[in-house]
């Protein structure tokens, strides 16, 4: 499927989503297109084996395949919620994972090489810098616990044994922190509107 | 944890839940209260969103994953090895659903030809004679006394009342069929919402509902019911069997 041939180019959320409902396989290719990467880099930073990453990312969208009905638009747009569905993935894999307690000392991950258009890649760029100014408003704390908990798959509790620290402190230290970044990012204007769509 | 928790713990709990960051247990419970609390649910909901943009890094396909896909959606035909039906979808999009006024169903009902395009909103509808249609009913009940909340009786193009529905302030619903004869097995009955903007389904209702519940962000003008094949449809030809403004 090349871009230039598929109908879909120009569907937004709803429209793919509906296709696809309706068993077009272009749609499910063109939402491929534009997530299928940020569900790999996703699933690539949480699992840290790339065969692994490349089995949520099927996962995912083999799901958004067969039950398209699970995606609201009115809950957000289609990125956040494939990604959500692949942190949860990740988050059970991670889980069940009895050897994750080695996974920060694998290897890096793997190289990523596909058909990837430069608009998607500006895009990418930009709301990533975006996030990046949200999250510098955030303490280290904060922001140290909020990402041991969404890319560590971490429990708060666990988060807490980590760093040493109490367990109330480090769910209120989530808590903030989280407000906080929807905070900033509402007041920079990233809302669902930034997501490709 | 066997209790039920406090408004300061579910606001403590509420982010590590958006992150997945709870305890088994805990978990649990933050999600038997999202049952009933559409804020705490809301709430979530834009926390997720907003977590979700840490993810938000982009970068390529990783190669070889999308012919595995396609090579797996085409190794799985429908029924018959024909494409199967189109289906239904909780999507909320009103910029995108056409401009249909709630009279335009009536009219279209008297044409006898409809066509429901947008659709938002599909929640679970309970159904049948089950012992959670007793408490679908009993909240029916409850829910038809509620202030503010609004009625319809949805009848047949001869006038005939074939169910009443109630719809509470916050979105909630109940339809109880009162003579909508039952379908046989291979068909269903389609519930939808009219707006001013949008025609939508709230969802299916099975062969032969009693009580429903259902859902819906935005106040329908009107409700009308088709007949569809079992499992829905995402756009209707059919006539609706009964149409009624919520009042």
């Amino acid at each position: 499927m090349t871009p230039a041939t598929n109908p879909y180019l120009d569907a937004d959320d709803v429209g793919l989503v509906v296709a696809i409902a309706r068993y077009r396989e272009d749609a499910l290719a063109e939402a491929y297109r534009r997530h299928a990467g940020a569900v790999f880099a996703l699933a690539s930073r949480m699992l840290w084996e790339r065969m692994l990453a490349e089995e949520i990312v099927q996962e995912i969208f083999l799901r958004l395949w067969e039950h398209p009905e699970r995606f609201d638009r009115s809950r957000g747009a289609l990125r956040s919620f494939l990604l959500m569905d692949a942190h949860a993935r990740c988050v059970d894999r991670v889980r069940a994972d009895s050897r994750r307690r080695d996974r920060e000392e694998r290897a890096a991950r793997a190289d990523l090489v596909a058909d990837y258009d430069l608009d998607l890649e500006a895009y990418d760029l930009s709301v990533a810098e975006q996030v990046r100014e949200a999250l510098a408003t955030l303490s280290d704390g904060e922001r140290e616990a909020i990402e041991l908990a969404y890319f560590g798959a971490n429990t708060y509790r666990e988060v807490a044994r980590l760093l040493d620290q109490p367990e109330g402190t480090i769910k209120s230290r989530i808590r903030t922190g989280l407000m906080r970044l929807r905070t900033q990012l509402l007041e920079q204007g990233i809302d669902e509107s930034w997501i490709v769509n | 944890m066997d209790r039920e928790l406090t408004p300061a713990e579910l606001a403590e709990l509420l982010p590590a839940y958006a992150l997945d960051a709870l305890d088994d247990d805990e978990r649990a419970a933050v999600e038997a209260h999202l049952v009933g609390d559409p804020d705490a649910r809301d709430e979530v909901a834009s926390l997720q969103r907003a977590a979700s943009f840490l993810a938000h890094t982009g970068g390529p396909p990783p190669i070889g994953v999308w012919e595995k896909v396609e090579a797996t959606i085409r190794a799985t035909p429908g029924p018959s090895g024909e494409v199967p039906p189109p289906r239904l979808l909780p999507v909320s999009q009103p910029k995108q659903s056409p401009a249909r006024p709630a009279r335009r169903w009536q009219a279209l009902a008297a044409a006898a030809v409809v066509v429901a395009l947008a659709m938002f909103s599909l929640w679970a509808i309970d159904h049948g004679a089950s012992d959670q249609s007793v408490d679908t009913a009993a909240a029916a009940r409850v829910a038809a006394s509620t202030p503010g909340a609004r009625h319809a009786v949805l009848r047949d193009a001869e006038g005939t009342a074939l169910a009443r529905a109630v719809v509470l302030p916050d979105g909630s619903g109940y339809l109880t069929t009162a003579k909508l004869p039952a379908l046989d097995g291979d068909r269903t009955y389609q519930l939808w919402g009219v707006g001013d903007h949008a025609t939508v389904s709230l969802g299916v209702m099975g062969a032969d509902p009693k009580v429903v519940a259902f859902h819906t962000d935005r106040a329908p003008a009107a409700l009308a019911i088709t007949n569809e094949r079992a499992g829905g449809v995402v756009s209707s030809a059919e006539a609706p069997a009964a149409v009624g403004d919520l009042l």
